[in-house]
């Protein structure tokens, strides 16, 4: 049985609210005058409360409410719209995107690829079989054609078409002629400045279509030559190389070296 | 088929058997509005828009700010027809819609108000911070202001409630539900609404010791 004292008639009172109390609840209100206090004011506050009235909703209230769901159906039916679209337009949707952004995955590596070519690549050059003399009508050579082509240098670029036997002479002990790249796989370029001119001897068939002492060249390649007679008879030849790249020596495939080259080859 | 499972069929099948035999009833009104018919929604409307108007009122104390929220209120019922189930009363439905619509304003304002004089006078339980309202212990001239001054009084201790005291007060002694159905509103149990009620009014007696 639950014992009646003034903490469980407070909670009954405070539970209570408008409705009524147990009759052992009243029968303790009569003989106590602090829970009758809290009695009292508990049902003052439940008048106020309950007495409080309503808050009507305002005239316009339906017509707000119908702009509302005008816009609410409005939003519904554009949903609708894209939704309605069938599968094989979605998919199709889907699937040219993906093929765009591949088309510019491979678009993009190849442009990187492009950049990352080697700064000093010279195209590679099929050597023609040239049985004439090279053609000098572009090379600006102030000595005789004769004197040119009895000249004992050739200097000539390193390019990857074209690769002398004795490239390992390059390089010099001590100098460090690797320009290095910045990045491995970017370009990378070598600094034949600083490294003497290697001797070039024809590769064999060079030599047998063209078995001259003077190294074939394409014409577009032949540096800029000057002939200066100093008026004592002994003519000197310049050569000047087009890049700076270095120069290369060019010998006949025999052990002697071209006749031109004791006169002095800059 | 085991008796819990005969008592909700049975439950269903009362509830399909209303909607059916009343058409006026919440439920056959809300089936007409899911096919269209928005004469059945204008009459639901017409019949909750001023209690969810009043209890979202009662809640925030804003006006303004209740009638958008009882407005958002059926703007949900509407767009949630299809999804609605007849397994509650439609009014327990609703007022649960309403019921957290104001709860998140009252957190979303609680967040907007970053700094408060009324912080200095917090509740004992530390839950929300009381308005600073000491009763004035003058009589007023008239008796109309008076009962004025003690509906507003009574009105801002309301709002000084914690939200979990504040609603199932509110629900129980101002709109008249049952516990039952506001234990279905705020989906708790009896006994938890009941303590809340109690606690509640607890606090309102302190609050408006003035006026008692």
């Amino acid at each position: 049985m639950k014992r009646i004292n003034c903490g469980n008639i407070r909670r009954e009172i405070e539970s209570a609210g408008s409705a009524r109390l147990s009759r052992d609840a009243i029968s303790h209100l009569r003989d106590c005058a602090g829970c009758a206090e809290i009695s009292r004011q508990q049902s003052n506050l439940h008048s106020l409360v309950s007495g409080l009235g309503t808050v009507e909703a305002p005239a316009d209230f339906d017509f707000r409410l119908r702009a509302r769901l005008v816009e609410v159906d409005q939003k519904r039916a554009r949903s609708r719209s894209f939704t309605s679209f069938s599968l094989g337009f979605r998919s199709a949707a889907v699937a040219a995107m993906l093929l765009l952004t591949v088309a510019a995955v491979v678009l993009f590596n190849l442009k990187s690829r492009v950049d990352n070519s080697p700064v000093a690549v010279q195209p590679a050059v099929s050597q023609p079989a040239m049985p004439a003399a090279p053609d000098t009508r572009t090379t600006p050579t102030l000595a005789p054609v004769q004197a040119v082509a009895e000249a004992p240098v050739i200097t000539q670029q390193a390019g990857p078409a074209y690769k002398p036997s004795v490239v390992p002479q390059l390089k010099r002990r001590g100098v460090n002629s690797e320009v290095a790249s910045t990045r491995s796989n970017r370009s990378a370029s070598r600094d034949f400045s600083s490294t003497s001119a290697g001797v070039v001897r024809p590769f064999d068939q060079v030599a047998g279509s063209f078995p001259t002492e003077a190294f074939p060249i394409n014409a577009s390649y032949q540096p800029l030559k000057v002939s200066v007679d100093n008026g004592s008879g002994s003519p000197r030849t310049i050569s000047l190389p087009s890049v700076s790249f270095g120069s290369q020596r060019a010998l006949s495939q025999s052990a002697t070296p071209l006749v031109a080259s004791a006169r002095g080859t800059w | 088929m085991d008796t819990l499972s005969t008592i909700e069929l049975n439950f269903s099948a009362a509830v399909r058997r209303e909607v059916v035999s009343d058409p006026t009833s919440d439920h056959a009104l809300l089936e007409a509005t899911r096919i269209g018919d928005h004469d059945a929604f204008a009459q639901l409307v017409g019949r909750y828009r001023n209690p969810i108007t009043n209890y979202i009122y009662r809640m925030t104390n804003d006006y303004d700010g209740a009638v958008d929220l009882a407005q958002e209120t059926f703007v949900r019922v509407y767009r949630a027809a299809d999804r609605y189930q007849t397994t509650y009363a439609f009014s327990t439905y609703i007022y649960r819609i309403a019921t957290n619509l104001a709860i998140s304003e009252l957190r979303k304002r609680k967040r907007r108000k970053l700094v408060s004089l009324t912080g200095f006078f917090q509740t004992t339980d530390g839950a929300e911070p009381q308005e600073f309202n000491p009763p004035d212990k003058k009589p007023l001239p008239d008796t109309e202001l008076v009962d004025t001054e003690r509906r507003n009084a009574v009105q801002r201790a309301i709002a000084t409630l914690p939200e979990k005291y504040r609603a199932p007060l509110i629900l129980r002694d101002v709109e008249g539900k049952s516990y039952e159905d506001i234990s279905r509103i705020l989906e708790t149990s009896e006994g938890t609404v009941k303590s809340r009620i109690s606690r509640a009014r607890g606090f309102l007696r302190e609050k408006m010791t003035a006026y008692l």
